[in-house]
């Protein structure tokens, strides 16, 4: 078993996958055990996979592996798998996170309807995962690309019984879609310029100049649209707060640790190319700064505890593309991991509350829980810390490294943004320890029937909370040699310039001072279970908090541009109803007039004279468009 | 000899107004007709062809042969259906079969 | 005993079609038997071909009016597929409709095997004959219905197909005066001499060929009647009519475009033309679909768009150049992978209907917790319509849009990358209806054992061509290849 049999770690759940959507209600249990039991399995391969990786060279070889997927003419297709330091990083955040998130699951969707349901679509999300971060060509990472989202889709609308379940679902579904359409044309734009899919061959091609220029720049761009769809950036942002109406150990796993950072990692493989494409690197950074800037002042006014998680997730992302913007791949893949430790975590902890205070996700009915779930309050005090980066946990090491990125990159301006951003985190991630685990209970109701979910629960957010602790210290060339790759994480994650890591005592200093800023402002804000220096600070600027309620009203304005397209169309064809056709034969349903036939429709009259009159004029305008192009 | 390019415009001709009376007539019977008088217009067309350029004159022919024979069938099932729809809704209008549209 | 084996799966097509009206007239009390005796000479015929693939032998058949080539053949086995697929899923509709039930086999077979003949033929009098006999029994198979709609179709159809065949007719006629001869290489060679004298007369020749098979095809401005026959007609032979003829049109279309007005022939006056053709009906198709409530119109508006795509490959085709086979071998892999779509997705709506009595698209809520392996295939069905991964559907798209690409008809491969977007819109949204609304009642069900079997089938191939398109990509390239030689 070594890096070359990497294809096993998406085999094993995609075979288990199938096993429990066929079987999964008639086994004991309904077969969650062989869910565990099928992402355990790619955990500990995952190992091997390391092990032998770390072993062959230097440990910065990629690993090739491919077989002929159709090979028809002088057009062929391999389809392969890739590994390097990158697709390590991925596959150890993927297999963990799914694996405590699978464990997680048995005690928080027990006796929930479609329990293997629920079990089997985790092993196909996984598999699908496995399969795009290995995935050596584009057409690959496309395939998988869109089984991810489908994933994401029946997950989100797991509970369909509810009608915003299944909205959700479908804004997310059709909102990443924009993007993949993108990304898809940005594949057949630089294949159609490289003759090939497969990544390696495509980065040397950019290097060596084969695209011309605005080209590059205009296909790469197409591919950037699709990473941002998938990971939900400004102005895609507005699908994963909503995706929240999913099961909450579905937001940890998808909508926190892995689909989401699947455009940071696509991004990520392709940086070699957009270091060559013009103007690129600076739309992605800026994209970045935009979205960790908005989504930290959205996330202000949030009150359920989900929707400030998905904030924050946005904003995190955005962080990721900024340093990715910089030209830092080893900053950005450093923060996908600490952050997919700590973002599961504090997902799976929110999860915990929500179950034990029985489906509640109101932060104003919360309070003083820390006493009646010490692991859960616990853990996620370690999370919240980690994500406002407070010494020496995890989210301080990957988000300083992000500003070193951005200030020798771009200089004073996206360090100023990017730490706003920062200060911006800090302030409401304590706003959401403090209203929901500390001060006294607000909702005595609920806080008398809180209590501690079993250990099939806490020991995936104990495990998690060890990792938010430790996987900073990564950064350490010494931990790096320990654990057998010299120069820590931020040398062994590199595509040109390797990184060595040295601290910037003032960086660092800065860092420190961002999150401190940030944990007292929230705290002065929100200490002792007091709302008055909010409320207050929220009456004298009225329209200011209006705007953040609402999400600075993206919802609505796009709902607004649908609206105005989708009406348009029904407006004119009401009038032509009216005036013009009288008996129309459209069904009386409110989908109908929505959609209510688009003037087209009306050419399909039923009568058949008319439909010989079509074929006529199609013989004349066919016999005239080929005289024409004739010449 | 008549040139062939007098059965030419001849078939043209026919063909037109057979295509017009596709479009201008509302019984299917008369719709019929037409039909049957655009494929006469295409038999004339293959003969006028094979009498005039073919060297062995005779694939024209046959052509127009295998023609007349399947518009007969097609008229013969045509009749049929049309009788069917006098049956179910009395009428043998085309406008009048117009339940589906949109 | 020659000409019969060159003509072998078709003839025993035609043998078992005779054979179901006198086991009907023989033993009037085993009619249960009838589907199968289709079914068998459905099966022999398959293996008749399979022997023509082991003998590796091809030849030309009654003086060069057919051949039995790789690409013939390969339909041969499309053909058949569908075949079986149709009289499968018909069995609990003939028995319910009461009368005629050897007939309708038969009438099917027939229809059949003049698709057969038509992927055969290299001669303008038998892709005629070929074409009248596919047709007509299709004709009579959409009126089948007792009720109005179906008679409806069943005129619509005729009168439109026979105007149809008149076009078709003249634009052979003059390709006949043009050319002095009906056969495909004689064509080829008498286009190549004729230089460009009378030229235009040629170019309207081939519009009205265009026009005439843009009816089978369903193409924009030709696919009138295809939402409305679809809607009228039994939905078996709206499954039928979906994949076999428009399949067969495109065979045809393929092989005259190839062999007769092939590539530095005639056909690349054709290319910008077909291009066109392809985006508006892509565009025209999709934009109308989304409009629909019933489902069969809707999949009527779907297949138009579908045709489209398919187009986009004969739009490459008629580029001069080494690309020309990647055109037609990408025509020809979705014309099999769309037939096992659309089958799966018209079987399963004939499973649905069958229970609830509707073809409504708003009655389909909830059908996943009804009969989760029904809206299970359906919306497989429906994603491999779409072309995402994994299905059969994506391949067939990415195929001819490679070809396109490979033509320089970037513009083309935008316009249906786009087109899939809005094409998501809808068949995703019927997923949606199925997956997550309330249902109307909870009674749960199973498909009859005959639907279910062909619905697995369908499914299967969806998913095998999805995953390991390889060998039939392969057999289309071939098949196309065998085209190219005659150059």
């Amino acid at each position: 078993m070594g890096a070359e049999q990497a294809w096993l770690l998406p085999a094993v759940p995609a075979g288990f996958f199938i096993l429990l959507a066929l079987f999964g209600r008639y086994l004991p249990r309904q077969g969650d055990v062989l869910g565990v039991l099928a992402i355990g399995t790619s955990f500990v391969l995952f190992f091997f996979v390391l092990a032998d990786y770390l072993g062959i060279g230097e440990g910065t070889d990629t690993v090739l592996k491919s077989w002929a997927w159709s090979d028809i003419g002088d057009f062929s297709l391999r389809f392969g798998i890739a590994v390097d330091p990158i697709t390590i990083v991925m596959l150890g955040v993927v297999t963990s996170v799914a694996l405590m998130v699978n464990i997680f699951s048995i005690g928080y969707m027990k006796g929930e309807a479609r329990y293997y349901w629920f079990f089997a679509v985790l092993q196909l999300f996984a598999a699908s995962m496995l399969l795009l971060v290995l995935a050596d060509n584009l057409l690959l990472v496309y395939v998988s690309w869109e089984l991810v989202g489908v994933c994401s889709f029946l997950l989100i609308g797991f509970y369909w019984e509810k009608r915003s379940a299944t909205e959700a679902a479908k804004k997310a579904f059709i909102t990443t879609r924009i993007g993949d359409v993108g990304l898809l044309i940005g594949i057949i734009l630089l294949w159609r310029e490289a003759g090939t899919f497969n990544i390696q061959e495509i980065i040397h091609a950019a290097e060596n100049g084969e695209f011309s220029s605005t080209y590059l720049t205009v296909s790469m761009l197409f591919v950037f649209l699709g990473a941002m769809g998938k990971s939900a950036q400004f102005p895609f942002h507005v699908w994963l707060p909503d995706a929240m109406e999913g099961p909450t150990p579905v937001s940890a796993l998808i909508h926190a640790a892995t689909m989401v950072v699947a455009g940071v990692y696509l991004v990520a493989r392709l940086l070699p190319v957009y270091e060559v494409a013009d103007h690129t690197m600076i739309v992605i950074t800026l994209v970045g700064l935009i979205t960790a800037v908005l989504t930290g002042f959205m996330a202000f006014a949030q009150t359920d505890i989900k929707k400030v998680l998905a904030y924050s997730t946005v904003g995190q992302l955005g962080f990721m593309f900024i340093a990715l913007g910089s030209g830092e791949p080893a900053a950005a893949m450093f923060h996908l991991m600490t952050h997919a430790f700590f973002k599961a975590l504090l997902f799976l902890g929110s999860g915990s509350v929500i179950l034990a205070t029985h489906h509640n996700q109101d932060m104003e009915k919360m309070g003083g829980l820390w006493k009646k779930l010490p692991v859960t309050g616990t853990t996620f005090l370690i999370g919240s810390a980690a994500l406002a980066g407070v010494v020496p946990l995890a989210g301080f090491w990957s988000k300083d490294e992000i500003l070193n990125a951005a200030n020798t990159e771009w200089g004073a301006w996206a360090l100023v943004l990017t730490a706003a951003a920062a200060v911006m985190t800090a302030f409401y991630t304590t706003r959401l320890f403090i209203r929901t685990f500390m001060g006294t209970p607000r909702d005595r109701h609920v806080y008398d029937h809180t209590e501690e979910p079993g250990w099939v629960m806490g020991g995936p957010l104990v495990f998690l909370a060890f990792l938010a602790v430790v996987s900073g210290f990564l950064v350490f060339s010494g931990v790096g040699s320990a654990l057998g790759f010299p120069g820590g994480v931020t040398e062994f994650v590199y595509l040109h310039h390797p990184h060595e890591y040295s601290i910037n005592w003032g960086l660092a200093a800065l860092s420190l001072g961002i999150s401190g800023a940030g944990i007292a402002i929230g705290a002065w804000m929100y200490w002792g279970n007091s709302l008055a220096r909010s409320t207050k600070l929220a009456d004298s600027y009225p329209a200011a908090y209006r705007l953040l309620v609402n999400k600075f009203y993206f919802d609505e304005a796009y709902q607004w541009g649908i609206d105005r397209v989708v009406l348009g169309f029904s407006y004119i064809v009401s009038w032509f109803d009216r005036n013009v056709v009288n008996n129309t034969g459209v069904d009386g349903s409110g989908e109908a007039t929505v959609y209510g036939g688009f003037v087209l429709k009306f050419l399909q009259t039923g009568r058949l004279p008319n439909y010989a009159m079509g074929i006529a004029l199609g013989v004349v305008g066919l016999a005239f468009a080929g005289i024409m192009v004739r010449g | 000899m008549v040139p062939l390019e007098n059965y030419l415009a001849l078939s043209g001709i026919l063909f037109s107004i057979g295509f017009y009376g596709v479009l201008a007539r509302r019984n299917a019977v008369l719709i019929l007709m037409s039909i049957e008088l655009m494929l006469n217009a295409v038999s004339l067309n293959f003969i006028a062809f094979a009498a005039y350029l073919d060297p062995d004159r005779i694939i024209g022919a046959i052509f127009a042969v295998f023609v007349i024979t399947v518009a007969a069938a097609e008229v013969g099932l045509a009749l049929a259906i049309v009788i069917r729809l006098f049956r179910n809704r009395a009428t043998s209008n085309v406008d009048d079969a117009a339940i589906m549209k949109w | 005993m020659n000409g019969i084996d060159l003509v072998g799966p078709q003839f025993a097509v035609l043998i078992a079609a005779g054979l179901a009206l006198v086991v009907d007239a023989v033993l009037p009390r085993q009619r249960r038997l009838i589907p199968f005796v289709a079914l068998a000479g459905l099966a022999l015929s398959v293996a008749w071909s399979i022997s023509w693939v082991a003998r590796d032998d091809y030849q030309t058949a009654f003086g060069g009016t057919l051949v039995l080539d790789r690409y013939a053949v390969f339909f041969y086995f499309v053909f058949a597929g569908i075949a079986a697929a149709v009289v499968l899923a018909s069995i609990e509709w003939v028995e319910r409709a009461g009368r005629g039930q050897a007939e309708y086999y038969a009438l099917v077979l027939a229809s059949t095997a003049g698709f057969m003949f038509l992927a055969s033929s290299r001669d303008l009098i038998s892709i005629f004959i070929a074409l009248e006999l596919s047709s007509i029994p299709q004709y009579i198979l959409a009126g089948w219905g007792k009720d109005e709609r179906s008679s409806e179709a069943g005129l619509k159809y005729l009168l439109l197909g026979a105007i149809a065949s008149a076009v078709l007719l003249y634009g052979m006629a003059l390709l006949y005066g043009f050319t002095r001869t009906t056969e495909l290489g004689g064509i080829a060679d008498a286009v190549a001499a004729g230089g460009d004298a009378n030229r235009s007369l040629l170019i309207l020749a081939v519009a009205l060929v265009i026009a005439g098979f843009g009816f089978k095809m369903a193409v924009v401005p030709f696919q009138m009647w295809v939402p409305d026959v679809y809607q009228g007609a039994p939905t078996p032979v709206a499954a039928y009519l979906s994949v076999g003829s428009k399949g067969a049109a495109f065979a045809v279309v393929t092989r005259l475009f190839f062999e007769g007005l092939g590539p530095g022939v005639a056909s690349d006056d054709w290319s910008m033309i077909f291009a066109v053709v392809a985006a508006v009906s892509m565009t025209f198709g999709n934009v109308m679909a989304i409009a629909q409530t019933d489902i069969k119109r809707l999949l009527g508006y779907s297949s138009i768009a579908q045709a489209g795509n398919i187009m986009v490959g004969l739009a490459a085709i008629s580029v001069a150049g080494e690309e020309f086979v990647l055109g037609a071998s990408g025509v020809i892999f979705f014309v099999a992978a769309y037939a096992f779509t659309n089958l799966g997705a018209f079987i399963a709506v004939i499973a649905i209907s069958q229970r609830i009595g509707s073809d409504r698209i708003a009655d389909y809520a909830g059908m996943w917790k009804r009969s989760p392996a029904l809206a299970g295939v359906l919306a497989l069905c429906l994603v491999s319509l779409t072309g995402i991964p994994p299905t059969a559907g994506f391949w067939a798209k990415l195929y001819v849009f490679n070809s396109a690409i490979r033509a320089d008809m970037a513009w083309l491969v935008i316009i249906g990358v786009l087109n899939s977007l809005v094409s998501a819109y809808y068949y995703l949204g019927i997923a949606k209806t199925m997956f997550v609304a309330q249902p109307a009642e909870e009674a749960t069900f199973r498909p009859p054992l005959t639907l279910s079997i062909s619905l697995g089938v369908a499914a299967a191939g969806v998913l095998a061509l999805g995953l390991i398109p390889g060998p039939v990509l392969s057999a289309a390239h071939d098949a196309a290849e065998t085209l190219a030689l005659v150059y």
